[in-house]
């Protein structure tokens, strides 16, 4: 009767014990996972992917998409993983905020043999590729190919007979927005980022490989002064609030028709120009950078650079490592996933294999019938490096907002303006050293 | 609790009415204030184990030129934000006795809207008032006047005194509002009895109505002494968690966001915010003791 009871008892045991066990997996598997993106735009196009994914690989993929704004995302990914609540398993990451992860361990899931597993170390841009790495590790996945191009207007360029086969060298652009000034009208748009792009567009860094902060300071005085120089003779023009990334840049200096470009990445022509300049369809165009001369006039640098773009990482701690790795590798390699990114506005993504897609490569009506895609391709092999370091995103910020404006309203010359920025980034005005 | 009770003879009915809010009191504010001070003792540790540093980023900033720069800032847009603040809402209050009896209330409701909105939307709103020559600061004010355009968020020149436009734009009417029913509340015999006795208008108004309402301009100058050096989401807003070119606008809150947020360091970041403790402090006890040396002898 005794040992009945007994049987009776341990089946009782076993059979809670694979009900619990069932429970667990159960509420496991149906733990979606949790993508934060940046921007509400990128958020529709996260939620298309979900579904192209469930449809054409894993019908059982739950995923969470949650949407944050470009400055408030690193924010509560900040607050996110020093509490250690409500973690996201996949974050879309700019890559100046990124920077800011490589500080002691990183939070991040290397992704290294799993990227060489499948091929992407060949198949990515190995300058984008780098961008989300350290020390040898891939922590991420670039989703732009980030190469900088000059949006002109077309119409304000036949307005004043230009062609943009003239901007050759940055001397060319120099000559003819003076020109233009002494018609009062000013030639580029101006914004802080510019001193980083143009550092980089030469060669040099914010950053060496070792870490040494402006490595090249006598590049780096000679490029701020080149861009103090563009404002004081007012052919470049700072926007009323020193951005080119606000849209009430767009509602004014744009469409008052004070500037005729601007410069920036492939994700700024087909996300803000797009977007805040919709009433202009047509008449923007696109060229690459003027290059740089040496002393007899020869060109001397490349003729793109470089700025911010989003990359995919996967949080440490996620429970979902596997399932968000095939998420985020189908994102990046499926032709469709890449096309989409592009035609929704997002961005030219770093993906090679996607150069050779016809629809990433047509004609764009918006940009005057040019083909984004067919001059991004062209310059992809000349988009520079971008030396990440820990102190790079306090020093990005510092330049947004200290240093380049006031060379531009006549404060103090480049060099110490440069100088201050170094003892303030190197001393207690960065972010802390490592403890 | 009971023996504490006895012993500091408190009436033990009290203590239990009186119960929960020191445990509230606990648990949202001192503990978090606890929490901070411990995080600001901790390694800049963004993500894993922190270790204890002791001291070490207290020390830090008073090397750091930035930090110094964000104190002068906050104490010049805090003494400029009080004085014109509490100079104008006496103006106001005193335009506003003046009002009949049915224009006085619509219009004080009217002076306290900016105090009502949330900081973020005003900020927003500021941002087309101080927009660079579109703004409607310079196209109704600035043009018509006959000066140059100025860029208000842009200029280091003109960054601190947007900011303080803003803030005392936002807190001048409710300012007026506590001004004027401390004006009203003064006793009217005295006010006759100095009348009758010729005593000067600026007398009147320095000897008798200051003193008597100086209670009720204490309570504002300690509101809007905090609420400065509290100031975060207006300058977030106008400069996007900066402190504007050259740091003209950098403000102890903003440095304390930008170390935590911006260069990783959540315990540096929790030591810029305790630091502010002691200013904040000092400026508190000298403004609740200087009536008392203002008008020694007079009856408060």
């Amino acid at each position: 009767m005794h040992s009945t009871i007994n049987r009776f008892t341990m089946r009782l045991k076993t059979l809670f014990l694979v009900l619990l066990s069932g429970i667990a997996t159960a509420s496991l598997s149906a733990e979606p996972v949790k993508i934060w993106i940046s921007s509400q735009q990128d958020k529709i196009y996260y939620d298309n992917m979900v579904r192209l994914y469930q449809q054409e690989v894993d019908s059982d993929f739950e995923a969470e998409v949650q949407a944050f704004g470009f400055r408030e995302m690193p924010d509560k990914l900040a607050i996110a993983f020093k509490t250690q609540t409500n973690t996201p398993d996949i974050i879309q990451l700019d890559e100046v905020f990124f920077g800011m992860y490589l500080q002691d361990e990183t939070p991040f899931v290397d992704l290294t043999e799993r990227v060489i597993e499948a091929g992407l170390k060949e198949d990515i841009m190995p300058q984008r590729l780098e961008l989300f790495s350290q020390k040898g590790r891939v922590l991420g996945l670039p989703q732009s190919m980030s190469a900088m191009l000059i949006y002109y207007r077309r119409d304000l360029f036949e307005q004043y007979g230009l062609s943009p086969s003239e901007f050759k060298t940055w001397d060319d652009l120099v000559e003819i927005g003076e020109e233009l000034v002494a018609k009062n009208q000013s030639f580029l748009a101006m914004d802080p980022s510019y001193f980083e792009i143009l550092l980089r567009q030469r060669g040099s860094d914010l950053f060496s490989e070792t870490g040494e902060l402006l490595p090249d300071f006598d590049l780096a005085v000679d490029t701020l002064e080149f861009l103090g120089e563009l404002a004081q003779k007012r052919v470049g023009l700072m926007p009323d609030r020193s951005s080119i990334f606000d849209p009430v840049f767009f509602g004014g200096d744009v469409a008052n028709n004070e500037i005729v470009a601007i410069m920036g990445a492939d994700w700024y022509g087909l996300d803000m120009i797009q977007q805040f300049s919709s009433e202009l369809e047509g008449e923007w165009g696109m060229m690459p950078l003027p290059v740089w001369t040496d002393d007899e006039g020869n060109p001397n640098s490349v003729r793109t650079s470089t700025f911010a773009g989003q990359g995919l990482v996967i949080y440490k701690g996620s429970q979902s490592i596997d399932a968000s790795w095939e998420f985020m590798k189908f994102v990046m390699t499926n032709k469709e996933a890449n096309a989409q990114r592009f035609l929704q506005g997002n961005s030219f993504p770093a993906y090679k294999p996607a150069f050779e897609d016809i629809r990433l490569l047509q004609p764009q009506p918006f940009f005057g019938y040019d083909s984004m895609g067919q001059i991004l391709v062209d310059l992809a092999p000349e988009v520079p490096r971008v030396m990440m370091n820990p102190k790079r995103p306090m020093a990005v910020f510092m330049i947004r907002e200290g240093m380049l404006s006031s060379i531009m309203y006549g404060e103090g010359d480049a060099r110490v303006a440069l100088e201050r920025f170094k003892e303030q980034l190197e001393g207690g005005g960065g972010p802390p050293e490592q403890n | 609790m009971l023996r504490y009770s006895r012993f500091l003879n408190i009436n033990r009915g009290r203590l239990y009415l009186a119960a929960p809010f020191f445990l509230f009191l606990l648990i949202f504010w001192a503990t978090p204030l606890g929490k901070g001070f411990l995080l600001s003792l901790e390694s800049d540790t963004l993500w894993g184990e922190s270790t204890f540093v002791g001291f070490k980023h207290y020390s830090e900033l008073l090397q750091d030129s930035r930090y110094w720069h964000s104190v002068v800032n906050t104490s010049v847009f805090a003494v400029s934000t009080i004085t014109l603040s509490i100079g104008l809402a006496l103006l106001f209050a005193h335009g506003l006795r003046l009002c009949s009896k049915g224009l006085q209330g619509p219009l004080t409701f009217a002076l306290m809207v900016p105090g009502l909105c949330p900081p973020t939307v005003l900020a927003l709103l500021f941002l087309l008032v101080f927009h660079g020559k579109e703004g409607l600061l310079n196209r109704w004010l600035i043009e018509p006047l006959g000066f140059e355009t100025v860029n208000w968020l842009s200029d280091p020149d003109f960054i601190m005194p947007a900011i303080v436009i803003q803030a005392v734009w936002r807190w001048t009417g409710f300012m007026t509002f506590f001004l004027l029913c401390a004006l009203n509340a003064r006793p009217r015999d005295v006010l006759d009895a100095a009348e009758i006795d010729g005593v000067s208008v600026w007398q009147r108004f320095y000897r008798i109505t200051l003193p008597l309402i100086s209670p009720t301009i204490t309570f504002c100058l300690i509101y809007l002494l905090v609420d400065c050096f509290a100031q975060f989401a207006g300058s977030y807003v106008l400069f996007g968690g900066s402190g504007g070119a050259s740091d003209a606008g950098l403000l102890l809150v903003t440095y304390a966001y930008q170390k935590a947020f911006v260069g990783g360091g959540f315990g540096s970041g929790a030591a810029v915010s305790l630091s502010i403790l002691p200013w904040l402090a000092g400026m508190l006890v000298q403004v609740a003791l200087a009536p008392r040396y203002l008008w020694k002898g007079a009856r408060m």
